[in-house]
């Protein structure tokens, strides 16, 4: 370690000892000038201007003035780039020692080809140089902040190929996040997170004290007011500079900068209403009578009624302490004892902007409070950020950027859990419990429960257990440019990302009574500190070879990932008191040290032919700390070109065709395993013996030492178009990516006593797939403006080989890995034939043969089977989509009214639908299959099929068409802002989850109680998206 | 002259950075190099001084595949569940198919049970070869080797009993390979049983009079053994010497959770299930027989998890979770020997089992248990006509005795196996409480994983992965 911070200080020290070294070379000239709108003549802002033979570049201010100095005397190209408008080359002679005057006059167009995106190596580089397809998230124009209340939400359905499924709807709670499907079976499928060029910690499920399904997630720390754009970078192809941990994608955030020009002041705030869309449904109860021998018989479900074990009195009469009617009873919907209320949000926020040329600053900050629709479902967030840019002089700049949070975030016990509000309410009685309601069905002396799960207990009292998340985290960065040489310049990136988690759990003693060491009390205090530094230094040379351009560069990058903490818990809590030290027995401690170093070094060479062919090679060489001690470097090549071929002179002119642009890459990336997979461990316990407590050890990890990274190989390729005069663009992609050396977590013979699992290179993946993007400005007149976007993204995931000798595995109970198959896909027996065969008005498992080891009744005269099941497997549906689709209109109207929306449309998906099938067990048995014998025959055939073990009737299709959000923006004219004394004045109000259309018989398609698993998808009672609407102000100064 | 100063500051830079890359890329095993100091590596288990760490080992896995944990059922709840001793009173499916007596092969839990119980053979295997290398002659070291082999004896008894017919023994060898076993038959598993328990014996009786205990432990074990032989004189042969207070525990502590008394965690603390009554029509009345050999108490009107169930717990072995759990006692060797004696048609059996439930010593207040009153005795037995009667009721005495600490499915299954009662004469069985009937199973299935990786282990569609599902 103490090495790796050498390495660290080593790097930033080279970078600035070599800029120590150089010195001017003769009198430099400079550019300036002027960027407006060609049709409206208004400035532009955040024009990029580029001399694109050096590489270097400068931004435009508010007003469109730029300066672009230590320029050598020569004639030069330079390059007007902004998003949105075609872009534009005007040749430029620089003299020695004196300015130049250029305006420019930019025309609007759907083209993105000189879109600048950051690389690995924290350069800037154009889209058209690329061969690879590089999405660009336009955060600050383009996204509609009031809908946006977290980063996942910022991602969802707009970019081909990013799947993100904001599985639940607690508040605070993650999502989860997939680029071009999941490559790995047994590691994590997440994205890389980049913050401002430094890696970020972006751990999907960031706790430690579980809840029952949902989990915060660091991706969502970014706070989407910060955000100025967000790229994603898809596969290997595109990421292979990044190295280890790319492999799944890149997602790299760059936050937003000051402004050359005098100081802004822009302000907000917003309020909205946070509401639950579901309805939940009924719980059943049906008491009947033993024909035999006139007892009565509680849950007489329409299963114990074909065996005759009693008979439903479906018109029975009330008495005074039961009635045999068949009862419904719904807690979650009944007002007065439901948890679930209507929520809100508010955020409040500023920030102030500006600077010269020398420097420019941004500053800001948020305060984002939000309350659950459950009463003890609460997030605090306070956000600042400082970010600020100086160019000293011609040849150096620095940006620096810095970003703190700081929040604290309350989380229901929910779902699959015991205490769960939302659980107790759909395992709960078909009857209301309380006093003096019917008895039947109810506990005995159980007055408190009212039909919840839990029986005395009234769900309210679970809210006293209080989880929180308390986190504080500080993320920053320095990039760092010299120019040498006009054709030699430096870049030093260097940053930290130090997160402080506070994990807490307290059940009061004396208020859960559902065992002892919960009437105990409890407390649980798990604290962490999990830094990530990153140290790249890269040297790049622009020169001409044989009359090409070539551009040259080396890089060497160090990241330490270093996880520490504590975990905390003891039983029996003085009453009053709410901390560790006041705990009594069953005492537990344990530490976690974690530390992940990976050391690598870039070679990098591009070649542009013209300014439209570009063909670019190189390796990236990673080793980690977590290879196995045998494993070395792993090197991961890649090339691309990129070919604008509307630019060559011979390319035939079309009025209708503006550009169009080829482009192909290959990549390979990698993924390392985890800390201690390589290696064999024992964990420490305690035994006690006549002797007293004894230390001893037990199997822990069984490691595999010859463990490799997985190498994920990517080829894509594909075409952009800008059409109509730069009104419509259409871009298409084809990858096809194979992992190869995945990482499979074999199960372990149960027999050989070790850890349930092993590590070994031995799986292979497959992904391919099809991503197309339209964006048309379809109408474009003074008072009404109608723009399109739609993405399309095709997905086919296949496990290739699980190993020699290995099986299918499972993961859970109807998930598996198969060969041949998607990775985690659904499996179970099917059912070949059902129905009610006898016409007795009830399906039955009577007389059934024994199938998947579950037994059936047999009844002697009784009806032949009547749901008659499959003894194989069999697939039934991949987790992940086959098929997304998303729509963007945006319609503006009298240029201050503006229309927005975002349809999300899935297809190919499965789920679990546990929450009906669990219902149906025997125990709680409250679903309405089996209780009502009026349900359809279909439904009580998925009722039945429930008993008989197969979880075939429940696994759903989760095709759907949603309205992710919508959003209204009413901009005050500049009369009325003036009026006030302001500059811009916006009223926005967006909602999201507006509406859903879907065969999925559960809540929601999206819904996961394992949100943040790796594969694990299953809608098991958990609390479902909910629906929000969201007012908000903005004020510019 | 300028020129020429640029060039050379130039390529000092470039010599500066490549030179700091190559002293990085040189030692970059010191770069990646990390300490892990959380957890022990394998390697520390080797020589004299590790010898009282592996015996411990031994112990502490053993108490966790038997006994249970706060997190992990033990063997004692999990068949205590597919017989008359406990009754499912809350929602887990994977165990639901246990108190139904219908197991599907994909179970988590019951996966995890077998697991615990393979760990703690490999660490005995482990321990034996390592006393077996660095241990002395010594009396301490002779008492802990008869020990691990009492533990590693009573381990092939609980896969015999629990398991079905070709439960595999496998384990990883000191060079890190993966060495799978080839399926045992309940016989051969009862067989090795016996050859660890007269292992057990010898170093028992090489460690002096400090080995009184684990020798009698282990005589108590080679008669179970050979009861489920069939053996029975040789069993009551290998009893005949072994008082009635002795006693064989795992103990439990509050120290830890992985400490906890499981039968506690699971009956008290997560109300998973209760004690049963007359289960399947078969079974025992263990809640309301008020017998204090187990003292089933329930408080108030209080239920199991679901809801619904009554609470009975059997306060004797769970009055809290440091009450420690038999393996063996010196009861046992007694029921074994009236066993034996019923079979012969010797009404002995009756003044053994009377003389047991005479000795209220024997079913004394727990220590744990606050305000517990001293019990009286129990009323003696009547002389039953027929053997299978006079064997039912030493059975039956076993199942008060022996309750909750997994030896009831032995005596089920020895039943069918030796004296051919039909499965569901001793199992529960007819109507199943929670809808439907109740199943075949006489035991529990190899766990599907097993498959996975073991060559020797073949799945076929009658029997799963086992050699047989019968008793």
């Amino acid at each position: 370690m103490r090495i790796g911070r050498w390495v660290v200080t080593g790097l930033a020290g080279a970078i600035l000892s070599v800029s120590a070294m150089a010195q001017a070379a003769g009198r430099l000239g400079t550019i300036q000038g002027k960027v407006t709108d060609a049709e409206s003549g208004a400035p532009i802002a955040e024009a990029q201007l580029a001399i694109i033979s050096l590489q270097r570049g400068a931004r435009a201010s508010d007003q469109g003035v730029y300066r672009l100095g230590g320029l050598a005397a020569g004639t030069y190209q330079l390059k007007a780039i902004r998003i949105g408008y075609e872009a534009k080359s005007i040749p430029v002679t620089v003299r020695a020692g004196e300015v130049v005057t250029v305006d420019v006059t930019l025309k609007k167009s759907v083209t993105t080809l000189d879109v600048q995106v950051v690389t690995a190596t924290g350069e800037t580089q154009r889209r058209r140089e690329q061969g690879t397809n590089t999405s660009t998230i336009s955060v600050a124009e383009d996204v509609p902040l009031a809908a946006q209340t977290n980063f996942s939400s910022v991602l969802a359905s707009r970019t081909a190929g990013v799947n993100v499924t904001a599985a639940g709807g607690s508040t605070g709670t993650g999502s989860r996040i997939r680029i071009r499907g999941a490559n790995s079976l047994s590691l994590s499928n997440d994205p890389l997170l980049i913050i401002d060029g430094v890696r970020v910690n972006s751990s999907s499920g960031s706790t430690s004290i579980g809840v029952g399904g949902q989990q915060p997630s660091r991706f969502d720390d970014l706070n989407p007011d910060d955000l100025e754009s967000v790229e994603i970078i898809k596969g290997p192809a595109g990421v292979a500079l990044y190295g280890l941990q790319a492999a799944n994608g890149v997602i790299q955030v760059r936050t937003k900068r000051g402004r050359n020009g005098a100081a802004k002041w822009s302000t907000f705030a917003e309020a909205g209403s946070i509401s639950d869309p579901t309805t939940y449904p009924d719980n059943y109860w049906q008491a009947g009578v033993n024909p035999t021998s006139g007892a009565r018989v509680s849950q007489c479900n329409i299963d114990l009624q074909a065996q005759r074990g009693c008979v439903a009195r479906l018109s029975g009469v009330n008495g005074a302490t039961f009635s045999d009617t068949l009862y419904r009873f719904n807690p979650l919907e009944t007002p007065e004892i439901t948890p679930i209320r209507d929520g809100y949000r508010s955020k409040f926020g500023a920030n102030l902007s500006g600077g010269s040329d020398a420097i420019q600053y941004f500053f800001s900050g948020d305060l984002d409070r939000e309350q659950g629709v459950i009463q003890n479902n609460q997030a605090r967030r306070i956000n600042t950020r400082a970010n600020v840019s100086a160019r000293p002089n011609d040849k150096l700049s620095i940006d620096v950027s810095t970003g703190y949070l700081n929040s604290t975030l309350t989380l229901p016990q929910n779902d699959n859990n015991s205490f769960g509000a939302i659980s107790g309410g759909l395992l709960g009685r078909g009857r209301d419990c309380g006093a003096g309601t019917l008895r039947a069905g109810c506990n005995p002396g159980d007055t408190a429960s009212r039909g919840y799960f839990n029986a005395n207990v009234p769900a309210s009292d679970f809210f006293v257990v209080s989880v929180q998340q308390e986190l504080q985290r500080f993320t920053s960065s320095a990039n760092v440019q010299y120019q040498f040489l006009p054709w030699l310049k430096g870049v030093g990136v260097t940053g930290i990302d130090i997160l402080s988690r506070f994990d807490s759990q307290l059940i009061p003693n004396g208020k859960i009574f559902l065992s002892t060491d919960l009437a105990a009390g409890q407390r649980n205090a798990n604290r962490f500190n999990i830094n990530t530094y990153t140290s790249t230094g890269t040297l790049t040379a622009t020169y001409k070879l044989l009359g090409i351009a070539a551009t040259s560069s080396g890089s060497v990058q160090y990241t330490a990932d270093i996880f520490r903490g504590s975990n905390a818990s003891g039983i029996g809590l003085i009453p009053g008191t709410a901390s560790l030290a006041t705990t009594s027995r069953n005492f537990v401690v344990s530490e976690t040290n974690q530390p992940f170093i990976t050391f690598g070094g870039v070679l990098r060479q591009q070649l542009a032919f013209g300014d439209r062919l570009f063909v670019e090679g190189g390796v990236r060489t990673d080793r980690n700390s977590a290879f196995g001690v045998t494993t070395g470097f792993q090197p991961f090549p890649y090339g691309s070109a990129s070919y604008v071929i509307s630019d060559e002179s011979w390319f035939p002119k079309f009025k209708q065709l503006n550009s169009a642009r080829l482009r192909g890459a290959y990549g390979v990336s990698g993924t390392r395993p985890g800390f201690r997979d390589a290696v064999t461990t024992l964990g420490a316990v305690t035994v006690l013996t006549a002797a007293g407590e004894t230390p001893a050890v037990t199997v822990n990890t069984a490691g595999n030492s010859t463990l490799k990274p997985e190498k994920v190989t990517e080829y894509e390729g594909g075409f952009e178009l800008t059409t109509f005069g730069g009104t419509i663009g259409l871009e298409a992609t084809w990858f096809n990516r194979q992992t190869t050396n995945a990482l499979v977590a074999r199960p372990l013979p149960p027999s050989l006593g070790n850890a349930a699992t092993q590590f070994a290179n031995i799986g292979q993946v497959r992904n391919s797939g099809f991503e197309g993007t339209i964006r048309a400005n379809l109408v474009d007149m003074s008072n009404v403006k109608f723009n399109f976007g739609m993405n399309i993204a095709t997905l086919r995931n296949k496990v290739e080989k699980l190993g020699t000798g290995i099986p299918p595995f499972f993961l859970g109970a109807s998930q598996r890995f198969a060969e041949g198959y998607p990775a985690a896909g659904y499996w179970e027996r099917p059912i070949i034939s059902a129905g009610d065969f006898n016409g007795d008005g009830i399906v039955s498992r009577v007389n059934c043969p024994t199938v998947g080891g579950v037994s059936n009744p047999a009844v002697a005269g009784g009806p032949a089977c009547e749901v008659v099941l499959d003894t194989t497997l069999t697939f039934v549906g991949g987790v992940l989509p086959s098929t997304e689709l998303s729509f963007s209109p945006e319609l503006t109207v009298f240029k201050h009214f503006r229309f927005s929306a975002n349809i999300a449309h899935r297809n190919g998906a499965y789920l679990f639908n546990n929450t009906a099938f669990f219902r149906c067990q025997p125990n709680p048995n409250n679903c309405g299959q089996l209780m009502d014998r009026s349900a359809s025959v279909a439904e009580q055939i998925r009722g039945v099929s429930a008993l008989m073990g197969t979880r075939t009737a429940f696994i759903e299709s989760t095709n759907f068409w949603r309205v992710r959000e919508v959003a209204f923006t009413a901009t005050a004219p500049q009369s009325i802002a003036r009026k006030l004394r302001i500059r811009d004045l916006r009223l926005t109000v967006a909602g999201t989850n507006v509406l859903l259309s879907t065969p999925y018989s559960g809540f929601d398609p999206e819904v996961n109680s394992s949100a943040q698993a790796n594969y694990t998808t299953t809608d098991f009672l958990s609390q479902p998206p909910v629906r929000r609407w969201t007012t908000r102000l903005d004020f510019n100064f | 002259m300028q020129r020429k100063n640029l060039v050379r500051r130039v390529a000092r830079a470039v010599v500066a950075v490549t030179g700091l890359t190559a002293v990085v890329s040189c030692s970059t095993d010191e770069i990646l190099s990390v300490e892990d100091i959380d957890v022990a590596r394998p390697g520390a288990l080797v020589g004299a001084g590790a010898l009282p760490t592996v015996y411990a080992a031994v112990l502490t896995d053993f108490q966790v595949a038997y006994a249970g944990s706060s997190a992990s059922e033990g063997h004692v709840n999990m068949t205590g569940v597919l017989t008359d001793e406990f009754l499912y009173s809350e929602t887990f499916p994977t165990r639901v198919q246990w108190d139904r007596r219908s197991m599907e092969p994909v179970n988590g839990t019951t996966e995890g049970v077998f697991r615990n119980l393979m760990r703690a053979n490999a660490t005995a295997d482990l321990a034996a070869r390592r006393f077996a290398e660095f241990g002395s002659a010594t009396s301490a070291d002779n008492l802990r080797r008869a020990e691990i082999y009492n533990v590693w004896g009573n381990i092939y008894l609980l896969a015999a009993e629990t398991w079905c017919s070709g439960v595999p023994f496998s384990r990883i060898s000191d060079s890190g390979e993966l060495e799978y076993g080839k399926p045992q038959t309940t016989a051969q598993m009862f067989a090795i049983a016996q050859a660890k328990f007269d292992s057990a014996a010898t170093f028992a009786t090489a460690a002096g009079t400090s080995g009184a205990t684990q020798l009698q432990a282990s005589a108590i074990g080679k008669g179970r053994a050979l009861m489920n032989l069939g053996q029975y004189a040789a069993a009551a042969t290998a009893v005949a010497g072994v008082p009635v207070t002795m006693r064989y525990d795992v103990l439990h502590s509050a120290n830890s959770g992985r400490q906890n008394n499981g039968l506690w965690t699971f009956i008290v603390n997560q109300r998973r299930w209760v004690v049963a009554n007359n289960k399947g029509g078969t079974g025992a009345p263990f809640a309301t027989g008020n017998d204090p050999r187990i003292r089933p108490f329930r408080s108030g009107t209080t239920t199991g998890f679901d809801g619904s169930t009554p609470l009975f717990v059997p306060n004797t072995l769970v009055a809290d979770r440091t009450v420690p759990t038999n393996v063996a006692r010196g009861v046992e060797a007694q029921l074994i020997l009236a066993e034996v004696a019923a079979r012969n048609n010797d009404v002995g059996y009756l003044t053994i089992l009377n003389t047991l439930r005479a000795n209220t010593s024997l079913y004394a207040c727990p220590a744990q248990l606050a305000g517990c009153v001293a019990p009286t005795a129990l009323a003696p037995l009547t002389l039953a006509a027929t053997t299978d009667a006079r064997i039912d009721q030493v059975i039956r005495e076993r199942g008060f005795w022996l309750y909750g600490t997994s030896h009831r499915l032995g005596d089920f299954r020895r039943l069918i196996r030796n004296d051919t009662r039909t499965p569901d004469s001793v199992f529960p069985s007819g109507a199943y409480p929670l809808g439907g009937t109740y199943g075949s199973d006489v035991n529990f299935p190899i766990p599907q994983p097993d498959e996975a990786g073991n060559p020797n282990v073949v799945s076929s569609n009658t029997f799963g992965l086992c050699l047989n599902r019968g008793a």
